[in-house]
């Protein structure tokens, strides 16, 4: 049993090319699941929102907004 | 003895430290158990996941700081806590990048938040550095080839005597020392000053 120090060289990917933006099929999928994760947690309801909650109301110590 | 309490002189620097804390942060506001109604919102949680994730980042980073590189490349302990790190810090920046996006649609800087906003940029700015060095630091053929391709951009803009890429130790101290305790200070005044103003209400929602 051995440690392989010297795997073969990872592929380098592939890519996504329009215009003068390149970018590798990896990251344009990270980019697209984050943009689901932003719309689910905007669309999402959060559970048992109402239970801890106090109204909406002003600081005492901040001025009304213009 | 009698029991009654002696008032502190008015040149006292624990006084006036203590007072300057109770100004910036007045109680009940540092760990509030209730907060406005649209605080309850997924968009709302993004924050809290980034220090999570921070913290995941700092105690696998700790862990490997104590086995080595030599036990985070072979080991399949320090593998795993190697990949733990590296997979933490994907998730720091992914929560980082949406409470970002959140934010900024949010216009976060409202009521006095201008600071709270600026912090927050810092911290980021901080974490891509911390990040950059983290590559530096993996001691293997990724860290060598990034750090020659690194070197010429920052030469260009006339730091690199200073900020010496090619240099392992340097950038291994940056990585571990300097850069995670200026992101952690910042990340705290960050969070010192959201609760010290208020998480930003939505633009639609008017604060009565």
């Amino acid at each position: 049993m051995g440690v392989n120090f010297f795997p073969a060289p990872l592929a380098a990917g592939t890519y996504v090319h329009w215009g003068v933006i390149s970018i590798s099929v990896t990251n344009l999928a990270i980019i697209g699941a984050m943009v689901v994760m932003f719309v689910l947690a905007l669309v999402v309801p959060f559970p048992h929102a109402r239970e801890r909650s106090i109204p909406a109301q002003r600081r005492p110590d901040e001025r009304p907004r213009s | 003895m009698t029991g009654v309490p002696v008032k502190a002189p008015a040149g006292n620097w624990t006084t006036r430290t203590r007072e300057r804390v109770a100004h910036v942060v007045p109680e009940g506001q540092a760990l509030p158990d209730r907060q406005p109604v649209y605080v309850a919102s997924w968009i709302y949680v993004l924050g809290v996941l980034t220090i999570a994730a921070f913290l995941v980042v700092l105690v696998s980073g700790a862990l490997l700081a104590v086995g080595g590189a030599a036990w985070w490349h072979v080991s399949s302990l320090g593998r795993f806590v190697n990949s733990l790190h590296l997979w933490s810090v994907e998730l720091f920046f992914v929560f980082m990048v949406l409470h970002l996006w959140g934010q900024f649609w949010m216009a976060s800087w409202r009521g006095h938040r201008t600071l709270t906003w600026v912090t927050g940029v810092i911290a980021f700015v901080a974490s891509i550095g911390t990040a950059f060095t983290g590559y530096l630091s993996q001691s293997n053929f990724d860290s060598q080839w990034i750090s020659t391709q690194a070197k010429d951009g920052l030469n260009a803009v006339g730091i690199g005597a200073w900020f010496n890429v090619l240099n392992p130790g340097q950038m291994l101290l940056w990585h571990v020392v300097l850069l995670p305790f200026a992101v952690g200070v910042i990340a705290v005044v960050h969070v010192v000053l959201v609760r010290r103003h208020g998480v930003v209400p939505p633009i639609d929602a008017e604060e009565e």
